[in-house]
């Protein structure tokens, strides 16, 4: 074939020959694209001088642009979906094509985050609650949780989150005697009524609080003036006081460190290949009939700098050509800096129409004007009734 | 011959811009530059000669090819005499080489070209521009002309003493 543009093509020969018109054939099989690839071969050859001026380019570079160009107008609107959607996206699917799809916002990537808090504050979270229990003996009061369970019953280092060693609750010894502070049996059976029952002693209507005042006194009582029934842990060696009298089990709770720490911590075990990051959002090459004629326009503007850049390329390969007793210059370094200049305007003109319709945009735009037709509202005049 | 830095495929590149600017008559295609000039060779068989060898009756001419090339002419060089003003003009005819292959036509010392009005004979043919430095891609010829009065041709009739 000549080197020049012959003035037209056929992409649905060439695809027919097996030739595979396009270096990616990522739209060949695309009817929309096909039959506009002849058209933009057409119409930019002759933007380009034809035919005026011969056009260094064949029918497969021009498809080739073609291609290139809608690939890359795929690839900036992608981009900005990813931006904006990769919230609701991160977790999702990687199977789930979202291309030319409305995204839904939620909350998934929020709560995700969020679930570790959930973990820490011990009410939710990803990372398994487990129980254990040491043996308590007489006349013991430290225990290392480490060597008596991390070691024997866990891989790794553990993190006790509860400890089940109370006092009893004040409220069992409402009634005790010798709690020092607690009602006696008279108060009780006045306190559920059985007064008539009995000799009426006494008989007194008590509110709650003063059942709360009891308890804490009860409390207090128990700390200050007799041994404290609590305990520490350090390094995971519980101390507990006072000194035990007996021999008992006793329980706590813990969460393996590891399971805490591993990054990789899914919700099930089907959620593992999922959305990670702006890498394998399922975004893929737009399809080319689906894009609108803006679009359009601008995939033929870009695809035109394209071509002209790679007649620059072609034009620009030696630097002078030899002419009949002189040498004559090219203009390939003019074409390549015109189509650099356009491609960029290109780019950043597709960018900024994208940020200017980013979901955080129009709600700004569409609370301003929310704002502004209030504003005027208030000075339409208000009509006065003369009753 | 093509070689590694400079391909048949190159040399083709270079012919075709080449013809697109010069202009390419033989198959109907306007160059840039577009100089038209048509070369007139001696018809060798139809000139006839004395019988020292020379053309004392005038020299036959074949008929004319005209071609595209570049043409570099000199300013009109006026010299007054006693036999009244008279101009000369050298001119040089730059061919590129190719045309001529695809013309089957050698220009040669003695040849007359037709340019602006006037006719131009070959004294001098020139092929020393040589791409990449190789003589097979020999790209120019280049002939060196001096203007001839009408009345020495036999190109076209005309009126003189």
């Amino acid at each position: 074939m000549e080197a020049i543009w012959p003035g037209s093509s056929s992409f649905s020969e060439s695809y027919a020959a097996g030739n595979s018109p396009t270096p990616w054939g990522l739209y060949d099989t695309d009817n929309e694209f096909t039959a506009s690839a002849d058209k933009f071969a057409n119409w930019s050859a002759k933007r380009l001088g034809y035919p005026i001026m011969a056009i260094e380019l064949q029918d497969t570079q021009f498809w080739t642009c073609f291609e290139e160009s809608v690939t890359e107008y795929s690839a900036q609107v992608n981009q900005f979906n990813i931006r904006e959607n990769l919230l609701s996206l991160r977790g999702q699917a990687t199977g789930s094509n979202v291309t030319h799809k409305r995204v839904t916002p939620n909350f998934a990537d929020a709560i995700r985050v969020s679930e570790q808090y959930g973990t820490e504050a011990g009410v939710g979270g990803t990372v398994d609650f487990k129980s254990g229990s040491i043996d308590i003996a007489s006349g013991s009061q430290v225990y290392d949780l480490n060597a008596l369970w991390a070691n024997v019953s866990e891989s790794g280092a553990i993190e006790v989150r509860k400890v089940f060693y109370e006092a009893t609750p004040a409220i069992h010894r409402y009634f005790d005697p010798y709690a020092g502070t607690g009602a006696g049996s008279y108060n009780m059976l006045d306190g559920f009524g059985w007064g008539n029952m009995t000799p009426a002693v006494q008989f007194m209507m008590m509110p709650i609080y003063a059942d709360l005042l009891r308890v804490q006194a009860i409390e207090f009582n128990d700390q200050i003036r007799k041994s404290a029934h609590t305990f520490e842990l350090r390094n995971n060696k519980l101390r507990i006081f006072p000194n035990p009298t007996s021999n008992y089990k006793l329980w706590f709770e813990y969460i393996v460190k590891a399971d805490r720490e591993n990054p990789l911590q899914v919700p099930y075990s089907g959620s593992a290949d999922v959305v990670s990051d702006y890498s394998n959002v399922p975004y893929n090459n737009m399809e080319y009939q689906f894009i609108n004629d803006v679009g359009k326009q601008w995939i033929r503007k870009y695809g035109l700098a394209l071509s002209k850049e790679l007649l620059g390329m072609v034009r620009s390969k030696y630097g002078s050509i030899p002419v009949p007793n002189a040498e004559t210059t090219l203009d390939g370094d003019t074409l390549r800096a015109e189509a650099q200049t356009e491609k960029e305007f290109l780019v950043t003109q597709l960018r900024e129409n994208l940020e200017a319709s980013s979901r955080k945009v129009m709600l700004e735009a569409d609370s301003e004007e929310a704002m502004r037709l209030q504003e005027k509202l208030q000075k339409v005049p208000l009509p006065i009734y003369i009753g | 011959m093509p070689g590694r830095f400079l391909p048949q495929r190159d040399l083709d590149v270079f012919t075709r811009v080449n013809k697109e600017l010069i202009g390419d008559i033989r198959l109907g295609k306007d160059g840039i530059i577009n100089q038209q000039v048509v070369l007139y060779k001696v018809s060798v068989q139809d000139t006839q000669t004395n019988m020292y060898g020379e053309a004392a009756g005038g020299k036959r001419w074949k008929n004319g090819v005209k071609f595209a090339c570049l043409v570099d002419a000199e300013d009109f060089d006026w010299n007054t005499d006693e036999f009244g003003p008279d101009d000369q003009q050298n001119a040089s005819f730059h061919i590129l080489r190719q045309s001529l292959i695809d013309l089957s036509l050698v220009p040669e010392i003695g040849d007359v070209f037709e340019w602006n009005w006037a006719y131009f004979e070959i004294n001098s043919i020139n092929e020393n521009q040589l791409i990449g430095g190789q003589q097979d891609n020999n790209w120019t010829v280049t002939c060196g002309t001096y203007r001839v009065r009408f009345s020495n041709l036999n190109i076209e009739r005309i009126r003189s003493i």
